[in-house]
């Protein structure tokens, strides 16, 4: 089935010049520490903690996220922080292309490859490293520094590998992410 | 779109029962076991002169992999009949062998429709398959699904590092991650390497404070101090625990046994290395399944001289062990079946004697055509590349069939259905459609536009979504809708049953195809990689040809509802 024309409220979504839609109502905390690489949607209640970055330096890119990314409801991004000889502190976070993340998920990881899709409720724990093309299913907790390597599904807490991905996935989700930002319009 | 709900709906989870398309592939329909038309390629692997391995589920020998080409009668496809047997032998075939191949039935042509509809549902995994897990073999011009293409070993690599592992390096480590990977014995997953830190008694990770390194679970908070397990240093962890996995005393006797058994297998005409790998992939862990398997299966085969292999270790009845279980008052005291299973070499009760292990490794696959040999899919060699060197996937190469209008299915009531296929293909493609009548129930299907053509695929026309683009010159009066790369008919299904109502559809899809200068060359396919720019420069030594590959395909619009009345 096709995906279903998602009509938004004019009032209530930002469009920026590179085509991103951040909603009004999500949290944005340390706006110039963030990237979104366009046609990026951050839905309603969404935070990204852009202020917490690494102590001691002056302005530094804290999260970035690419082209095509969801983030859907309640979902929360925040770098990840470690105390390394003594000093606490938060290290920048990488969210590729087409990457989902969905409601309710609170992602601490340092990587996330392009292709990726997270499901609802998901803990992705500090310093996750989650290769391309991989899927996290809904309910998962991925622990502190585990890695996901592509075309992986992984379910369960603690995630573990349950199913590999075809090779079409690629094109799959890259036509999903496209076709999902074309129906996600204002409502007349 | 249909193939991506399938992959996101769980199978057998969903309440509701779920829209879909699903393509066929042949090879779960049998065919006709008659004479062979086409010389069998000589790029063949050898024919395996054991068969008495079809219980070994790590082995698929498949001797009558046929399947055959859905043409339609009308149709002049030239690869018409069927493909002789083709005996593939792989290791590491995740697939457990499918003997229905080995039934002699009807082919596809003769099928009745109520065949096709039968093997064709939402539950049945062998009979069709969403278009993102088929591949297209271009040379047999037929679809392939998992079951009719032969894996292929690319690279070995280590999931959590991601590092390369040579293949000749891989038997001596067993199959598991030589570096600083380990998963926990509790909750398999990661360990991280921690050292203590002497002043605030707190775990900082990474190399720090000098003193003594451990492995700690992030995640169920498991310490590798808890059995005394410390290390000096925080590298090369893994060579100290593979010196103490290979000095326990199945794993010595495991090792004997191959031995002693290896140079049987090397008299018996198998490749090299071989057999060990295949006892190494297996890891037999207790001695009880090893002498099972040197006694009764090893002999039953091999029914000559094999020397009467004595034990290096004799394992006293474990009474200690037999009273401490009796003793055991909670369960919690004990190893799980699966923390048991992840440690074969030593499968111990006691929670307490769990040992971290090395993470196993895993593959990189190619994928082959079973029928033509054909590179199907060819990955980059790298363990952590993402890119393909040939991918032949059926959804750049196929019409995609989506769902793109659906009304509620009421029994005896006309619904109107949409179906919008989009073409892949650089080149304009022509679609006809026959639907399989006789199904049971047989469910009105009045087709408004049965033959019709779709516009090539153009990276232009990425760029202007929603622009209604009608082909010039072909002038088509009764489809529904012409956009960029796809065109939408009209269905009119009146449900004959309440139930799902899902039909079977014949596709006969006709497309301009460059003449193969020869069959092993694969740049000449038009893969997905081939650029675009290519396809307006033709080389001018390729003549453009019409192919036409048939399919069936299963179409479900859901559950009909019982008439209101």
């Amino acid at each position: 089935m096709d995906l279903p024309i998602v009509n938004y409220s004019k009032s209530e979504y930002i469009e920026t010049d590179t085509g991103n839609k951040v909603s009004r109502k999500s949290v944005i905390c340390g706006s110039q520490n963030i990237i979104l690489g366009g046609k990026t949607i951050l839905q309603t209640g969404s935070v990204i903690r852009g202020d917490l970055r690494r102590t001691g330096v002056g302005h530094a890119v804290v999260v970035s996220v690419g082209r095509y990314c969801f983030l859907s409801q309640g979902c929360v991004i925040r770098p990840p922080s470690k105390t390394y000889k003594g000093v606490f502190s938060y290290y920048p976070m990488k969210i590729g292309d087409h990457v989902t993340i969905g409601e309710g998920t609170i992602v601490q990881a340092a990587t996330i490859g392009s292709f990726v899709s997270i499901g609802k409720n998901c803990v992705i724990g500090r310093f996750a490293i989650i290769k391309d093309c991989c899927r996290i299913e809904d309910n998962t907790v991925i622990p502190p520094n585990s890695v996901v390597p592509s075309f992986s599904v992984y379910k369960g807490s603690p995630g573990k590998l349950v199913d590999e991905l075809p090779e079409s996935i690629q094109d799959i989700i890259e036509a999903r992410t496209k076709d999902r930002y074309a129906k996600f319009v204002p409502s007349a | 779109m249909a193939t991506m709900l399938a992959l996101n709906a769980p199978p057998g989870q969903a309440p509701v029962i779920q829209p879909f398309v699903h393509y066929r592939c042949l090879c779960s329909s049998p065919g006709p076991s008659a004479t062979a038309s086409r010389t069998p390629s000589t790029t063949r692997t050898a024919t395996p002169t054991r068969t008495s391995h079809r219980d070994d589920k790590d082995m698929d020998i498949d001797p009558t992999t046929t399947p055959t080409t859905t043409t339609d009668p009308s149709t002049s496809s030239p690869s018409a009949d069927l493909v002789p047997a083709t005996a593939a032998l792989t290791l590491h075939q995740q697939h457990q062998s499918h003997h229905q191949h080995e039934q002699d039935s009807a082919g596809e042509r003769s099928k009745t429709p109520a065949e096709v509809y039968d093997s064709g549902n939402n539950s049945d995994p062998h009979g069709s398959h969403s278009l993102s897990r088929l591949y297209f073999c271009d040379s047999c011009d037929e679809i392939r699904c998992p079951k009719c293409t032969q894996d292929e070993i690319v690279c070995y690599y280590c999931p959590n590092c991601l590092f390369d592992v040579p293949t000749a390096s891989v038997k001596s480590e067993k199959h598991k991650c030589s570096r600083n990977c380990f998963e926990c014995p509790i909750c398999q997953s990661t360990l991280s390497v921690v050292s203590e830190d002497p002043d605030a008694g707190m775990i900082t990770a990474g190399v720090a404070a000098p003193g003594q390194y451990h492995l700690a679970c992030n995640m169920c908070q498991w310490n590798s101090q808890e059995i005394g397990m410390n290390f000096e240093k925080p590298t090369g962890l893994a060579v100290q625990i593979q010196k103490t996995e290979d000095s326990l005393p199945d794993v010595k006797e495991f090792d004997r046994l191959k031995d002693h058994l290896e140079k049987y297998f090397r008299v018996h005409s198998l490749k090299p290395g071989l057999p060990s790998s295949l006892l190494t992939s297996i890891q037999s862990g207790t001695l009880q399944s090893l002498r099972y398997v040197s006694t009764s299966n090893h002999k039953a085969q091999q029914s000559d001289d094999i020397a009467h292999y004595t034990p290096a270790v004799q394992v006293m009845e474990d009474t200690e062990n037999l009273e401490k279980l009796m003793s055991i008052t909670s369960l919690s005291e004990t190893t799980t079946m699966k923390q048991r299973l992840r440690q074969l070499q030593n499968q111990t009760y006691s929670t307490q004697r769990l040992q971290p292990q090395r993470i196993h490794l895993r593959i990189k696959k190619s994928r082959r055509c079973r029928s033509c040999r054909h590179i199907l899919v060819k990955p980059e060699q790298k363990a952590q590349a993402t890119g393909f060197k040939i991918n032949l996937i059926a959804l750049s190469q196929l019409p995609n069939i989506t769902i793109a209008g659906l009304q509620p299915m009421i029994v005896q009531t006309v619904s109107r259905v949409i179906l919008r296929f989009t073409n892949p293909r650089h080149e304009e493609a022509h679609i006809s459609l026959r639907y399989g009548d006789g199904a049971i129930p047989n469910h009105g299907v009045v087709i408004h536009s049965p033959s019709f053509t779709v516009s090539p695929f153009n990276e232009v026309w990425e760029y202007e979504v929603g622009t209604m683009v009608t082909a010039p010159g072909a002038v088509q009066e009764d489809v529904y809708e012409r956009t960029a790369n796809s065109t939408s008919i009209a269905l009119d299904i009146t449900p004959a049953a309440a139930g799902e109502v899902k039909i079977p559809l014949l596709v006969t899809f006709t497309f301009k195809s460059h003449k193969l200068q020869s069959d092993t060359d694969p740049s000449a396919l038009p893969t997905q990689l081939v650029v675009s720019g290519s396809k307006d420069h033709p080389a001018p030594e390729s003549e453009l040809i019409d192919k036409t590959v048939a399919f069936w395909t299963v179409i479900g619009f859901g559950e009909a509802l019982p008439t209101f009345s």
